[in-house]
Order: structure tokens, then sequence, then C-alpha cells
């Protein structure tokens, strides 16, 4: 049987790995989908831990956690739309009409 | 077939109401516009933020838990529930002056206001993580779609992509502290995870999931009350949002993001305080010396105000650091001292900001006072507050801050804030100088008379005035919320 800790490094990865893609990445479309690989992360902790803990409440969360990944999605969709019918493009380090 | 008591109805009876008025809203938005009766849905609003307003004194005559034990109702839900409908009240008067003045009035706007004040209800109320995370989602994408709405505006747009990307990504953060948390004790309950013996065994050490998840929380959070070291948002969030908006943000998800805080920080794992206090003192030393140096070269006043909230979101956690019923009534008393004062300044802002928000400037102050006496006393008396001059709330709230602080020994996080504060006086103080002494360089054209203006600007300096004059009765609300947070983890 694989044990805990696998399922939690991995997870640790891929989190830091979307923190890094959000850090590193230019194209608003891909800091967007860092930010998804990041809750896919935290999704796979609370699988482990559910499983191992015999509990199925980690496992109700997750589907939460999905649910309200959509409705960010949509929501962040419609603004990156917003955006560029605006400023015609979606580099975020061009978004410096407000200096940050 | 589960049974489900009429009683839990009563319990979210706010949440109702404000749900059902949005959705009216939504509903009538159509029709309204099409025969060219924009008002109609602005007093649907009204009529709904009151009404959930009343409410929460229904909410009040039911204390007890609902829905298996996922919501509480007591008197710390129920302070928050009446501070946030207060402010969304507000902030909907401040809306129905803005918003036709600007040529955009749109009943989505209202509907989401009301949206995002029921997933700030459920937070506040909520003693399971689960809703707790679902309800400060629902708040954070009413609110991302706010900051936006002004969907024309290169500015409003950038912000929103701002707010919500950072937004997701401190929301990511806060979700990994619960899943740290959940792996530690097994469940997700606040009651349940203060019982659990791995929270009072971080205390020595032994238990590091525990306090990563206390860590990888509070960065979520952080990020949510505009902390320091995660305040980057906030300027660029306030500057180019719309002024009601900024309103609403600086206020309502504020005030129900503290609440969380101290229901999971004091109500989950307030048996390893000792070892999350450093991170409060840290957050609570930079917040307030960065809000304030940054405000002092800010001419744009939205931005200015920005800065100014980073540092009494300091302020609040320098009472937070305080560990104890004494600290948490300060930090509800502030909080609500800060809400009254907050949106009386933007609703002053919004009003002067005329089209396309073009007077936003401190030269555009200039001269002011004695064009608009009664709008300028107004703002005059909420920079006084948010100074901390007597018989305001917002010197009441600093003096309980400062005595919660000094009784816990905390002598220099006390001295960093007071010096502070005396750095903040210089940059409210030289709005005033604008407004009365300086002539100015340019006309602003004159914004239209309008009586919601008048109503929502009254009612925040009533409550300013109140809360600096006759304090008591809100302190005593504050000191039974905070023993109504402690009661359930046996303190």
């Amino acid at each position: 049987m694989i044990p805990l800790s696998y399922y939690l490094i991995l997870s640790a990865i891929l989190f830091c790995l979307g923190v890094a893609g959000f850090i590193i990445k230019t194209d608003v479309i891909t800091v967007f989908i860092s930010i998804e690989l990041m809750l896919n992360g935290v999704n796979l902790s609370f699988v482990a831990f559910s499983h191992f803990l015999r509990d199925i409440g980690g496992n109700i969360f997750v589907f939460f956690v999905m649910v309200v990944a959509a409705a960010e999605a949509a929501v962040g969709l419609a603004i990156i739309i917003a955006v560029y019918r605006n400023r015609t493009t979606l580099n975020v380090d061009k978004m410096n009409l407000l200096k940050l | 077939m589960i049974h489900i008591p009429f009683v839990f109805y009563l319990r979210i009876l706010p949440e109702i109401v404000l749900t059902a008025f949005g959705m009216l809203i939504m509903l009538v938005e159509g029709p309204a516009r099409a025969g060219n009766r924009g008002k109609a849905t602005g007093r649907l609003a009204l009529t709904g933020a009151v009404a959930g307003f009343l409410s929460c004194f229904v909410q009040a005559r039911y204390p007890g838990t609902a829905f298996n034990d996922m919501f509480r109702v007591d008197a710390f839900s129920v302070f928050f529930h009446l501070l946030i409908t207060a402010a969304t009240v507000a902030v909907v008067l401040l809306a129905m002056d803005y918003l036709p003045a600007q040529g955009m009035e749109r009943g989505e706007i209202y509907a989401l206001l009301l949206f995002g004040t029921v997933g700030m209800g459920f937070m506040v109320g909520s003693v399971e993580l689960i809703m707790i995370f679902l309800s400060l989602e629902i708040s954070s994408i009413a609110t991302y779609v706010l900051a936006g709405s002004r969907r024309d505006s290169a500015y409003s747009t950038e912000a929103a992509l701002k707010y919500l990307l950072l937004g997701s990504f401190a929301t990511a953060f806060f979700l990994y502290g619960i899943a740290m948390t959940y792996g530690a004790t097994g469940t997700t309950h606040i009651d349940l995870i203060a019982a659990a013996p791995g929270v009072a065994q971080a205390l020595h050490g032994v238990h590091g999931l525990v306090l990563l998840g206390a860590g990888l929380m509070f960065i979520g959070l952080g990020f949510k009350v505009s902390a320091a070291p995660f305040q980057i948002w906030t300027p660029d969030v306030y500057e180019g949002a719309p002024a009601p908006v900024t309103a609403f943000m600086s206020a309502g998800p504020k005030a129900a993001a503290f609440a969380i805080f101290l229901r999971i920080f004091y109500g989950a794992l307030s048996a390893s305080g000792n070892t999350w206090f450093w991170m409060v003192w840290v957050a609570a030393i930079l917040s307030m010396t960065i809000g304030n140096i940054a405000a002092l070269r800010q001419q744009n006043l939205k931005r200015m105000l920005a800065y100014s909230s980073i540092a009494h979101a300091g302020y609040v956690l320098v009472a937070f650091a305080a560990l104890g019923k004494q600290g948490i009534a300060a930090v509800m008393f502030y909080l609500a001292a800060y809400v009254a004062m907050n949106i009386g300044a933007f609703a002053v802002i919004a009003h002067f900001s005329y089209r396309d928000e073009r007077y936003v400037e401190l030269r555009d102050y200039a001269g002011l006072g004695f064009k608009f006496p009664g709008a300028s006393a107004c703002l005059t008396l909420f920079l006084l507050s948010l100074i901390g001059i007597p018989l305001t709330g917002g010197f009441l709230g600093k003096l309980f801050i400062f005595r919660a602080a000094l009784d816990a020994h905390l002598i220099g996080l006390t001295v960093v804030a007071v010096i502070n504060s005396a750095i903040a006086a210089f940059y409210y103080l030289r709005v005033m100088v604008y407004l009365y002494m300086r002539t100015p360089d340019r006309e602003i054209e004159k914004p239209l008379p309008s009586g919601t203006f008048a109503v929502a600007l009254g009612a925040c300096a009533a409550a300013v005035l109140w809360l600096g004059i006759f304090p008591d009765r809100m302190l005593e609300f504050a000191t039974r919320s905070a023993n109504a947070l402690l009661f359930h983890i046996g303190r």
C-alpha cells in the first residue's frame, strides 16, 4: 500500500508548481490555470486524508472545491473577456494602468 | 425523509430574505429597464437590505445551531450580521445616488450586493470549515464581479482581474490550510478541531501539520483582510473599482473575514495560541507601518483610503494579538466604528466623483468646504474619526485596542501603533486643509443633490458620533459576543 506521505508530497509539489506558475507566467489564461492546479493539489490532500482517516468529510469537501472552482472559472473568463475588450491584450505585465 | 425543524429557517432568515430579494431584482431587472424605470430595482434593493437588517432581530431571538450544527446563532454571529447588513443598507443607498449619476444604473449591481451580503452572513455564522469556505467564495465571487461592474472602463476591469487572480490565489492557500488542519484533526468542525488532541500538542511543537494549517489559513485570510505582507492588491483594486463598490469591499467583506479569523483562530486553534501569536504580531506591525507610510504620498483619495484601510487592518490585528476576551471585544468595537466611518468617507468621494470618476484627486477637493458645507463637514468628521480624535467612534475604538494590548503586556506593539496613529494624522489632516484652506485651481462640476446620499451620510455620521459618545451599549454587546465565541471551547 502506498503510504500517506507520498500523496501529501505529490500534492505539495502540485501546489508549489501552481504557485510558481502564478508568479512566473505572464499570460492571464496560464495564470488562471495555475490557480486551478493549486486547487487540485489541495484536492489530492483532501482525498488522501479522507482515505487514511476513514472519514467521508474530505471527499465531500473536494466536491465543493470543484463546484467553487467552476464558478470561479465562469466569472474569471467573463472578467478576462471584459479586460480584453478594453485593452486587446492578455499579458499580465501590461496590466499597469493602476500602478502596482 | 429528513425532517428539518422550522426554527432552522428562522435562524438563517436574513440570508433567506436577502437571497429572495436578490433573485427578485434579477427577475424585474429586464422589464424595469425595458420600461425605462431603472429606479425600481434600486428601491427593491433598498427594501431587501432593510428587510435583511430587520430580520437579524428575528434571528437573534432563536439562538442555537441549525442544519446539522453547521450554522450557529449566538451573540457573536448576530453582532456581525447586524454590522454587515447595516453596511449593505448604507452601500445600497449610496449606489442609488451614484449609479444614475454615472449612467450605469443596472439591476445586477444591486443583486450582487445582496448576494455578497448573503455570503458574508453565512461566513460569520458558520462553525464548519466547509461552510466557511463556501460562504467566503459566495461573497468573494460577488465582489469580483462588482469590482468590474464598470464594464467599459479599462481601470475597473483591470481592478476586477487583479482582485480575481489574487483573491483566488489566496483562496487556494486558505483551502490548503483547511486540508492540513483536517488531516491533523480528522474533522472540519470548529468545536471538534478545538477539542482534537493534535491542536493542544502543537503547543509543544509535536504536531507540525496543525501549525502548517494555521500558517496557510493565516496567509489566505491575511489577503482577504488586506493585512501586510499580503496587501499588494488593495490599492489597485480600491482605486479601480467604482466608489460604492470600494465602500462595500472595505466594510462588509473585511468585517466578515475578521469574523472568521476570530472563529478559526480563537475558536478552533486557540490551544496553539502561543505559536500563531507571532504571525499576528509581525503582520500587525507591517500593516500599520506600510499602510500609513504609503498613504502619505498618495494624491488620489481612493488610493489614500486604500492604504489607510491596510493600516486599520493593522490596528485590528494589534487587538487580535492580545489573545483574550478584551481583545476580541476591542476588535469588534473597532470594526463597527471602522465600517461607519469608512463607508461615510467613501460616500462623499462617490458623490463628488462625477461622471467616470473624474474628480477623485486631492486637488479637486480644494475649497469644497464652503461650497458644500454639509457633505464637507461630514467628511471632516469621518476623517477625524479615522485619525482617532475624541468624541468619535474611531477614538474609542483605538482606545479599547490599546488598552487590550497593554493589558496583555504588548508594550512594543502598542508603542508602534501609537506612533503610527500620529503619522496617519498627517495625511487625513491634509484632506481637511484642502477642503477649507486652499483655493481651487480648476472648477469641478456640481453633483446633483440627492436624498439617498444625504440619508446614507447622515446615518454614517450619526453612527460615528453615537459610538464615540455613548459606546456603552455597543461595548457591552461586543463583550457579550466575545463571551459567546469563547464559551464553546470552554475558556
